[in-house]
């Protein structure tokens, strides 16, 4: 049977090289998924271990009030073989920055050279006291350059001021995530908060091993020392770090691998269709084989041989494919600018021997089904000619279950949605997806019914023939349309998810911060032609000039600025809206100062002292906030120090953010930009990034149904060709046949992804609902023109599908409708 | 495969003028299509047998229900009711398994057309039931076929290479590669040109007489059935009576008889 089976495979190579693709692709996702997460594992590994690699021992002590490792470091330093002791201090305080007051990361920069892991941009280290270096991303917002002065104000004791004398690019692991960071010396962290050294590095001398200076720390450590002091070399102490991290990998592997799975799943309903359809043409020569003595079970290993030997082939080839891809991005984000931390190329050995297993027995079980049917073939049917596939009446039964698991779904999903349960709104999701899957024949026919009157209308007579064709085999057109229809639901889940998610953001940010922008220079003043630029900027309704001063707060200048009617205007609610004898300040200030709500704070000029009421305001509007009357009494003639800026509804944030730095920077000026649009642009860099990985990612699966497509079409065209000489020779062109061809498959296409598009709107907004928890506060999105272009997409991709099986129906002569078997 | 062979008593009675015990025999056979009230009764109640060694021709008209009769006999479909007697085993008691190495083994197919599988050689397609069995071939049986039939220069060639008369050729050497009990063959010279026609049914004679096989030929045409030692004639799912080394005169005296019409 064997080497019957390799000939009848070697005969049909053609076709199943097109299904290949499919696994080719699946495979390859997988392939390169495993080659990337491994990779940013190891990378992070790299990243997070860093700092203790780079010593030879590291001595902790479990954090706390009291943990303080300063009384061991004359021990320390004095055991034979130390060659350097760094103690490591980390705290946060509040420093003023041009931006605003924020808490900030203080961490420890080492002494030794080889100990420090940020990389210096510009300036020097710090060398003498209050000298400090910070990471660029802050000094990039805060416009500072090497020579600056920020003060900080510590929770207890007198405020610093801190020069910075150098930028630094911290490594991904160290940069807390949106917070300014400052690194300076060890002893200035310890005398600025009075936090203790949590951490020892020490390098060795040469000729000490790691080991060795460990094993005579831990004996020179008394046993007074402060409770859980550890001494581990560096190697075992980076081990421990990693075992800690929790390691969001998993996380990002998890959410990686599920896409592949995606691809995976799509690709086996493509290679089960191809199967299915391969079968139902080969039905004469597996009659004979049965009537010639090949038994049931020969017929079933025959078939799954065959799948097992393209799918092992297909499997290979895209594992290498994957590898490669994969590989390829890992290199190409490493040598980038970027923050990713993917450093490290690692290609596991496993890792393509797992894809291709994967992709082999993914193939296998996908045409298991359609090898079952092959065993049924009848020998007698060896003895006639089959009529072309006329599909039987769709199943009853599997309808009627499929709406009731869809219904059940629904239901869930809408009960998740409402009472903010993400897992039951997931759950709910699976159910109706599977309910839908099953009704899948009566949707898509019924679909392809509504559509018809249109596309006939468009089309003519192809239009007829495919809605007919189409029309004549409900189960071969569900499953052609189902991997479509997935594809199709899954992005638009996801388009609709980001939609209503970045409107409710908005609205979030609206209500919380009331100036959409603000632009604001404390130190100097904003000149008329900043204003007349800004007013100028496309997406901008509104501008406000706002004048401000300095005044004295607790022996401490600070920028306040006069709210006159124009800037209440602009801005929303009461929160930036001061009341004559009021003050609004904001959190950190307030924090600083130790006022709240109703106490009284006292704004002081040289020439005049005012008591106010305080009122907390809201972060983003950096200065105090008084009337405009107010400030003409502490300073008569106040200088134009913000503009504030109201932009449309619909404006493209990240769009207005740009033009108005640019502005600013055309200009000349060293104004800082404030307000929502500036966090919305924040935020929406990263959901957009987000948005497209995983819209990328969706593409390939939408492309493998494609794939199937085409190979349905392919089989239908031989399996029509009697039918299309026919046609031709009673007078359809060539032309009109192509456009059958394609018609259909356009059809099918418009068929699945409006029921995707349905589906998916539904599904997205349940998750939005569910995940953000925000109940009434949500605002539902749909982004109705990129679903409308998913649609197209997917027609145009089907479009694409039918070139090729149009071309060789075309190719068809009349003559072949005479012609006997 | 549990061969059953029959016990004396349920034994069918050979015909009386052949010595030679009955290869195929059906009892009460009946087929329906279809069911209630659109029901066909394509063969109704027929008891028949066909002797071992012999070439037998069944006719009729289209409708007569000599197609679906050979597709009973042969195994290839379940009969409403009755029983079928194929090389001394009741194919009722067979399951599917069995039938089939029962097919493999001991039956030979010849059909009108599309016999061989065209991603195989014609050497390939001959051995096709050997190779499906794991066997290996009877090197002597195959080239006596294969010189009988005059295919030793097209053994290498696929069926798209070889015209209608060889590939019928080929078909019938792979009917007989096994040896079989019977060899059924529907209609085998329908899509030839009289010559090779002549050739097959040539082949076919001598296979019955030089190698003892077993011929049970369904046909319409009265030419085909003159190579027949015998004729069983059917009109309307029933024997319909039989002719003993048939001319082409009394075959088509014999059709014509029946259906008041003239033989297709």
């Amino acid at each position: 049977m064997l080497t019957t089976t390799l000939s009848l495979l070697r005969a049909h190579v053609g076709r199943l090289l097109a299904a290949s693709l499919a696994i080719v692709i699946g495979v390859a996702f997988v392939a390169a998924t495993i080659v990337v997460t491994a990779s940013l594992r190891s990378s992070l590994e790299v990243a997070v271990a860093a700092q203790a690699r780079s010593a030879d021992v590291v001595v902790t002590v479990v954090g706390g009030e009291d943990a303080d490792l300063t009384s061991q470091l004359s021990r320390v330093r004095a055991v034979d073989g130390v060659r350097a002791v760094a103690p490591m201090r980390a705290d946060y305080a509040d420093v003023d920055w041009p931006s605003g007051t924020s808490l900030t990361h203080l961490q420890t920069l080492p002494d030794s050279p080889e100990l420090r892991l940020p990389r210096l941009i510009s300036g020097v280290w710090p060398t003498a006291t209050d000298e400090v270096a910070i990471d660029r991303t802050t000094a990039a917002r805060s416009r500072l350059e090497p020579g600056a002065s920020v003060t900080l104000r510590p929770d207890s004791g007198a405020p610093v001021a801190l020069t910075v004398v150098g930028l630094v690019e911290l490594p991904s692991t160290l940069e807390a995530e949106g917070q300014p960071t400052v690194l300076a010396a060890a002893g200035d962290i310890g005398a600025w908060t009075g936090i203790g050294a949590t951490e020892l590095l020490v390098l060795a001398d040469p000729g000490t091993t790691p080991e060795q200076l460990r094993d005579r720390i831990a004996a020179a450590v008394p046993a007074d020392s402060p409770a859980g002091l550890t001494v581990r070399t560096g190697a075992q102490q980076a081990q421990q770090e990693l075992t800690d991290f929790s390691g969001g990998t998993d996380v990002l592997a998890g959410v990686l691998f599920a896409f592949a799975a995606i691809a995976l799943f799509v690709a086996a309903m493509v290679i089960a269709n191809t199967f299915r359809v391969m079968i139902a043409q080969r039905a004469r020569q597996l009659a004979l084989l049965r009537c010639v003595g090949a038994t049931r079970r020969q017929v079933f290993a025959s078939v799954l041989f065959e799948a097992a030997l393209f799918g092992g082939v297909g499997s290979v080839v895209g594992a290498a494919l994957g590898i490669g891809v994969g590989a390829l991005a890992v290199t190409v984000a490493a040598g980038s600018d970027t923050d990713l931390p993917l450093t490290e190329l690692t290609v596991p050995l496993v890792g393509p021997l797992a894809a291709v297993a994967v992709g082999v027995l993914t193939t296998l079980v996908a045409a298991a089904v359609p090898a079952r049917s092959a065993t049924r073939v009848r020998p007698v049917a060896a003895l006639r000619t089959p009529a072309a596939t006329v599909g039987g009446v769709v199943g009853k039964g599997r309808a009627a279950a499929g709406a009731m698991l869809g219904l059940l779904g629904f239901a869930a999903c809408a009960f998740g949605a409402s009472s903010a349960s993400y897992p039951i709104t997931v759950l709910g999701g699976l159910i109706s997806a599977v309910g839908v899957l099953l009704a899948s024949r009566v949707l898509v026919t019924a679909m392809l019914r509504v559509l018809r009157r249109p596309v006939i209308a468009v089309a003519g007579a192809p239009g007829r023939l495919a809605d007919a064709n189409l029309a004549r085999d409900p189960r071969r057109v569900a499953t052609t349309s189902t991997a479509l229809m997935v594809g199709v639901t899954l992005i638009a889940t996801l388009l609709v998810g980001m939609a209503s998610t970045q409107a409710t953001l908005a609205n979030q940010l609206d209500a919380s911060y009331p100036v959409d922008a603000e632009v604001v220079d404390t130190a100097g003043r904003v000149d008329d032609r900043l204003l007349t630029e800004l007013a100028e900027i496309p997406g901008i309704t509104r501008t406000a000039t706002l004048s401000g001063s300095t005044v004295t707060v607790a022996g401490q200048p600070r920028p306040v600025l006069g709210v006159d009617d124009a800037a209440v205007q602009i801005s929303r609610g009461t929160a930036s809206d001061p009341m004559s004898g009021e003050v609004i300040v904001p959190p950190a200030v307030a924090r600083n100062n130790r006022v709240s709500y109703g106490d009284t704070l006292q704004l002081s000029t040289p020439a005049v002292t005012l008591d106010l009421r305080v009122r907390l305001g809201t972060a983003e509007v950096a200065s105090l906030l008084i009337t405009r009357a107010d400030l003409l009494r502490l300073d008569p003639a106040p200088a134009p120090k913000a503009v504030w800026l109201e932009a449309a509804p619909q404006a493209d944030a990240a769009g207005v953010v740009e033009d108005i730095r640019e502005t600013i920077d055309t200009v000349g000026s060293s104004a800082i930009l404030n307000g929502t649009l500036r966090l919305r642009d924040a935020y929406e860099q990263v959901l957009g990034v987000a948005t497209l990985v995983a819209l990328g990612l969706l593409t390939v699966s939408v492309a493998i149904a494609g794939i199937g497509i085409a190979n349905t079409l392919t089989l239908s065209v031989i399996e029509r060709t009697k039918e299309s000489a026919l046609l031709r020779a009673l007078g359809l062109t060539r032309a009109q046949l192509r456009a059958t061809l394609v018609w259909e498959a356009v059809q099918l296409a418009m068929a699945a992804s409006l029921i995707g598009i349905a589906l998916g709107t539904g599904y997205g907004l349940a998750g939005t609902y569910s995940l953000l928890s925000l109940g009434p506060q949500t605002v539902p999105a749909v982004p109705i023109g990129q679903l409308l272009a998913l649609v197209v997409v997917a027609m145009a991709v089907a479009a694409l599908a039918a070139l090729l099986p149009a071309r060789r129906a075309a190719r068809i002569a009349p003559a072949a409708a005479l012609a006997q078997e | 495969m549990r061969d059953r062979t029959a016990p004396a008593s349920a034994r069918i009675p050979d015909r009386p003028h052949s010595a030679s015990p009955a290869a195929v025999a059906a009892v009460d056979l009946t087929k329906d299509y279809g069911c209630g009230p659109t029901a066909v009764r394509a063969v109704d109640q027929i008891t028949v047998s066909f002797a071992a060694g012999q070439f037998t021709a069944i006719m009729g008209p289209s409708g007569s229900g000599k197609s679906t009769l050979m597709h009973c006999l042969a195994g290839l479909e379940a009969p409403t009711s009755g029983t079928v007697w194929l090389a001394d085993t009741d194919t009722g008691e067979l399951t599917d398994t069995q039938l089939t190495l029962l097919r493999r083994e001991r039956v030979g197919f010849l059909f009108q057309s599309f016999n061989l599988l065209p991603a195989l050689t014609a050497e390939q397609n001959i051995l096709l039931p050997l190779t499906l069995a794991g066997r290996a071939a009877d090197r002597g049986w195959f080239d006596r076929l294969v010189s009988a039939l005059e295919l030793h220069t097209r053994l290498a060639h696929r069926p798209g290479e070889l015209s209608g008369g060889q590939q019928q050729r080929v078909a019938a050497a792979r009917a007989l590669i096994t040896r079989p009990a019977v060899v059924f063959a529907d209609e085998p010279t329908g899509a030839l040109d009289s010559r090779s026609g002549a050739e097959l049914l040539t082949f076919l004679r001598s296979s019955v007489r030089d190698l003892a096989q077993t011929i049970i030929m369904v046909t319409h045409d009265a030419v085909a059935a003159t190579y027949a030692d015998r004729v069983v004639l059917l009109a309307d799912g029933r024997l319909a009576g039989s002719i003993e080394h048939p001319t082409t005169e009394r075959v088509r005296d014999a059709v014509r008889l029946d259906t008041g019409a003239p033989a297709c």
